[in-house]
């Protein structure tokens, strides 16, 4: 007789091994066909919900290989998460570490991942101040930074080609209003000073920054940019103003 | 358990909360959120469910306490749960006789728990530890088993019966996960319902299925609710008295005024419910 460890660990092992053991499913005793679909449908619904997070991965790398990916994936238990939602992102954790995954195709399921992750981002909230120059900037939490070196936004599903091997800078945000995700392609500088931005950082040790590891010159024509992109960053909801400075201790 | 509107629900889902929100059907009475749905989520969800919040009583459903399985609660999980709970102000938060976790590893499904006194204990122990954690009552509901857990040595309304009598909790009945198992295993549902703690049901669960394969019937939220389902919901009904009923649809969508006539349906067993449960109908 299996302890309930026993049970749910064979239980367990029927429907996320490779292949079900005879031994596993056997001492579950009852019905093997039953047992195995439960097998089938556990599987299923990770996978449904893989692929619906990676559908230009699938289409990339073809069903085959994902689903050998997928078969990995499950018998390494890597699903720690009680949320089903996070099973994609423990999915592209897992495949990370997978050499059978071209570079490029990562750099695609990582990007498919992170629209997912900027599409659920928790909503922003607290009051903003004007932007200034010595305060730290704030930006939304719905947007993320990516550098890859492939032109993955350009994948074109129609041809499955694998894109261009070029550096390219991303930033992922949401709409505020609409709450649709977009992919903006960056410049080395802009992704620098978002970087910096992020880490909250002020406006004015930003730019320094951005600048001097970019080997851009600080003059009046690139602030003057600067200043634009900051205009179009606040007008798209990413950048949403300066950190208010915390009230006098009394 | 805190009172709520003994009416007709339908599970707040994505693919339905636009005509929900635009052409809500008279008779519903309240919706159900799942929080796994939207807990630390933002955007579209976010706005969903406050959009929802604003129109409709919401009680919530969940998915992943794995109450029968062998991991560790996780209590930051837990006190979240609690908050999100509390925000949308939920008069009791349910979830499956089942279990999902194991060993660290979540399989998102629901899967048997045996049938067994060690099993009752265990998950007594276990909804003890979530009565605990949460500032709103708690209720159970009881799940489609293809097969029972290994080492069964009861039937399923002892069990049940056994878990809520244990725990003090409520009781989420699903009629459709009756009729299923009891098509599956070759039971009589109202036999099963007989001996199920029907004193206890809080609230009731009412789905479709796929019974493209009679020999297994699979429990899917995706197709209509058959006829021999709404009467069994009537004969419980007739038991229990007036109690909120929760329509799940979540795949498969049909046309929305299709949706809407089913709720008409339910509403109508359910106004012919008599206002008080039978005497010693339980």
């Amino acid at each position: 007789m299996l302890t309930l460890d026993e049970y749910a660990g064979a239980l367990a092992a029927v429907c996320l091994d490779r292949e079900p053991s005879e031994s596993d499913v056997k001492a579950l005793a009852g019905d093997p066909a039953r047992w195995l679909r439960y097998r089938r449908m556990v599987r299923r619904r990770l996978s449904d919900i893989v692929r619906a997070t990676f559908p230009r991965l699938e289409t990339a790398v073809g069903d085959p290989a994902l689903t050998a990916l997928e078969d990995g994936f499950f018998a390494a238990r890597a699903l720690a998460s009680p949320l089903i939602r996070d099973v994609p992102g423990e999915f592209l954790g897992w495949a990370r570490g997978e050499a059978s995954l071209p570079a490029y195709a990562l750099e695609l399921a990582e990007l498919e991942w992170t629209e997912r992750v900027v599409t659920y981002a928790e909503d922003d909230d607290g009051e903003v101040a004007p932007l200034a120059m010595d305060a730290p900037v704030v930006l939304t939490r719905a947007h993320r930074l990516l550098a890859f070196a492939h032109a993955v936004h350009r994948f074109d599903p129609a041809t499955a080609r694998m894109p261009e091997a070029t550096p390219t800078r991303l930033c992922v945000y949401r709409d505020p209003e609409s709450h649709d995700v977009r992919v903006l392609e960056t410049t080395a500088v802009t992704h620098e000073l978002l970087e910096e931005l992020s880490g909250g950082a002020s406006l004015r040790a930003s730019i320094a920054r951005a600048a001097e590891r970019t080997g851009v010159e600080l003059d009046l024509p690139f602030l003057e940019a600067l200043s634009d992109i900051l205009a179009d960053f606040s007008t798209r909801g990413l950048v949403r103003g300066a950190r208010r400075s915390a009230p006098p201790a009394e | 358990m805190t009172a709520f509107p003994s009416g007709v629900g339908i599970g707040l889902r994505a693919g339905l909360a636009a005509e929900l929100m635009a052409a809500p059907p008279a008779e519903l009475a309240f919706v159900e959120v799942t929080p796994e749905n939207y807990l630390r989520r933002g955007g579209r969800y976010a706005e969903m469910l406050k959009a929802a919040m604003r129109r409709f009583p919401v009680v919530t459903h969940g998915l992943s306490l794995s109450l029968g399985g062998p991991d560790r609660l996780d209590a930051e999980e837990l006190r979240a749960l609690d908050r999100f709970l509390g925000d949308v102000g939920t008069p009791w938060h349910s979830d499956h006789l089942s279990f999902g976790a194991v060993d660290g590893a979540m399989l998102h499904d629901l899967l048997p728990v045996p049938f067994s006194r060690a099993a009752v204990r265990h998950v007594a122990d276990r909804i003890g530890k979530v009565q605990d954690a949460l500032r709103v009552p708690f209720a159970v509901e009881n799940i489609t088993y293809y097969e029972p857990g290994t080492g069964s040595e009861m039937d399923e309304g002892d069990f049940v019966t056994e878990v809520v009598r244990t725990t003090g909790a409520g009781l989420l009945l699903d009629v459709n996960n009756v009729y299923v198992n009891g098509k599956n295993h070759g039971l009589d549902p109202r036999a099963v319902l007989a001996r199920m703690p029907l004193d206890r049901v809080v609230q009731i669960h009412i789905a479709g299925h796929d019974a493209s394969d009679p020999a297994l019937l699979i429990d899917t939220h995706a197709e209509p609710v058959l006829p021999d389902v709404h009467a069994l919901l009537e004969w419980v009904l007739e038991r229990t008295g007036p109690v909120p009923v929760l329509l799940e649809r979540d795949d498969n969508f049909p046309p929305w005024e299709e949706l809407c006539a089913e709720v008409r349906r339910i509403d109508g067993i359910l106004r012919a419910a008599p206002a008080q449960k039978k005497a010693g109908a339980c």
